[in-house]
């Protein structure tokens, strides 16, 4: 069975003449929590739109559990898109009732069960309409999770929800990938709630998928650090540890990074110029998680 | 399939305007029996129900009809409701065939038609039994015309439903589909079929053409009679047919291209 739950290749959807999804290649691995970032209109929608069979894609592959036969695979997913897909007339229980009776479950009990996990185990008579936005989403996740899917896309599913509801909805995401091993892509555009569960990343601009990376990168990527740009870099790293005692450094595309010593440019910079080592460039580097994002989103770090 | 048409069910069961439009239903057809009886009456020259052969199989005739414009305002807004919700992309995500998706709606619409008109039809058959006499249903074929009559009476009122089918898939929004399907029923017997009766006579020159033949509200007021001729039935249902077959491609193809927003 293949690794990867998600796999598209140069994915690609057209309106009107223009490319809203851009040869998109995305691969999401079992497991993760794949958080696909892009700012409104990037494609984000209408990438998971076509994943899921709700539209067309004018170009390109995807494969599903490592199949080309999509509609096997979407049997083995649940999807919460936009906003809340429910029915308002009726209560909770009736609304994960439809669906399990369209996915054919037998076991009345499993109803029961999804509220409990979503927490709606105790809403009663209480018709949908009259649920609040984090309690909407919730129930969508519920009708999302009945089947006991493997793969779960949830779009935007923190969209217009107050911080406690974020949190509930955050909380929910990480309970169902360790508990229940349910691999999710999550978009969003809200940048700093990614960052607190998400095991991958995948940066959407343009319709164009312009980064994917790890969490633990990103770490990397984000912190704070002496970027320096010299003339012979292997000579220059070998003094910083000999002279300064400096091990928190690595040496990429030319280019040496500084994870410590933050505050000691001046002196790096003196020591290096003392060996003859001729400085091009030093700078000091970071941004936050959200800085970071926006940056990547706006086509600014693509080859950070 | 199957498990796809019993969630169908269930929303409907589940939907209070289902109830509601059948009651109404249930009251016009009582009322359309009660305004009958007070026709006995009329220009002060009193006339017997027995005379003027009224009875439960007649009132039968008279109440059937009463379904059809209350099966279009439930059949117009339960078939656009999913996208309303957005719960047709929970349907559609799931790797079910969006044939499937608008045959199952077609097969309970079908069953909207059928349960009102003989719930149309139970009630001014009651109703004009207990105001007036059963009528002789003993006679050889009375029980079989009765049923022929219901038959194609359901049939001609599939062929309409099947064109607001199609228009709650294509619009896609209750309000917009109901205000449609109410401008269909009024529109195109009253204004288009004259116009092209008009346009046959006037400016093509074609003599005796009546365009009311090709649709379907001739044959939902004609095949309300125990007495119908075999031209008319053989006509009407390949009108009928034609009807639901073209309705239900289009629908069916216009759903499968058009992306779920």
């Amino acid at each position: 069975m293949s690794e990867y739950v998600l796999k598209t290749t140069d994915l690609t959807k057209t309106y009107s003449h223009t490319d809203v999804v851009d040869k998109v290649n995305i691969e999401i691995k079992k497991g993760d929590i794949y958080g696909f970032i892009g700012k409104n209109g990037a494609g984000k929608t209408t990438t998971i739109r076509v994943v899921v069979g709700l539209a067309s894609q004018s170009k390109g592959d995807i494969e599903l559990f490592g199949d080309k036969h999509l509609n096997k695979g979407r049997k083995k997913i649940g999807t919460v898109i936009e906003y809340p897909a429910i029915y308002p007339y009726m209560t909770a229980k009736e609304n994960v009732d439809t669906q399990r009776i369209l996915l054919g479950v037998k076991d009345k009990s499993k109803t029961n069960e999804i509220l409990d996990i979503v927490g709606l185990g105790n809403t009663g008579k209480k018709k949908a309409k009259n649920f609040s936005l984090g309690m909407k989403q919730r129930l969508a996740i519920a009708l999302a999770l009945i089947g006991d899917p493997e793969f779960l896309f949830l779009d935007e599913p923190t969209n217009g929800l107050d911080p406690t509801g974020i949190k509930e909805i955050r909380d929910l995401i990480l309970k169902l990938n360790k508990e229940h091993n349910i691999t999710v892509m999550v978009s969003s555009h809200i940048l700093g709630e990614l960052a607190k569960i998400a095991t991958r990343y995948g940066v959407i601009s343009k319709g164009k998928l312009v980064k994917e990376f790890y969490a633990n990168d990103l770490e990397n990527l984000v912190r704070s650090k002496i970027k320096i740009k010299v003339n012979d870099p292997q000579t220059a790293i070998s003094l910083l540890k000999q002279q300064l005692n400096i091990e928190n450094c690595e040496l990429k595309d030319d280019t040496i990074y500084i994870y410590d010593h933050l505050d000691e440019s001046g002196k790096i910079n003196s020591m290096l110029a003392k060996h003859d080592i001729i400085i091009e460039s030093i700078s000091k580097e970071g941004d936050d998680y959200e800085e970071f994002f926006i940056k990547l989103m706006e086509g600014e770090v693509q080859n950070a | 399939m199957l498990n796809l048409i019993l969630s169908d069910f269930y929303k409907l069961f589940k939907r209070k305007s289902f109830y509601v439009c059948a009651l109404i239903a249930m009251v016009m057809s009582c009322l359309g029996v009660v305004l009958l009886n007070s026709m006995l009456s009329i220009g002060g020259i009193e006339v017997t129900a027995k005379e003027m052969g009224y009875n439960g199989i007649y009132a039968l005739t008279t109440g059937l009809g009463e379904a059809t414009l209350l099966v279009t305002i439930l059949v117009s807004m339960f078939v656009p409701s999913e996208f309303a919700f957005g719960t047709i992309k929970n349907i559609a995500s799931k790797g079910i065939s969006r044939v499937s998706i608008y045959l199952s709606k077609f097969i309970v619409c079908t069953f909207i038609c059928f349960i009102y008109t003989l719930l149309c039809g139970i009630t001014s058959f009651t109703l004009g039994s207990i105001m007036w006499e059963t009528g002789d249903l003993s006679g050889q074929n009375v029980i079989l015309d009765i049923l022929r009559m219901f038959g194609l009476f359901l049939l001609a009122q599939l062929a309409l439903e099947s064109i607001f089918i199609m228009v709650g898939f294509i619009i896609r929004q209750t309000g917009g589909t109901v205000a449609s399907n109410l401008a269909i029923t009024i529109v195109v017997p009253g204004v288009i079929i004259s116009f092209i009766d008009f346009a046959c006579s006037a400016w093509l020159k074609i003599e005796n053409f009546s365009a009311a033949k090709y649709w379907i509200s001739d044959y939902l007021n004609s095949f309300l009679s125990l007495s119908i001729s075999q031209e008319v039935i053989n006509r009407g249902l390949i009108v009928c047919i034609c009807y639901i077959v073209a309705s239900t491609a289009i629908g069916i193809y216009t759903f499968y291209k058009r992306d779920i927003k």
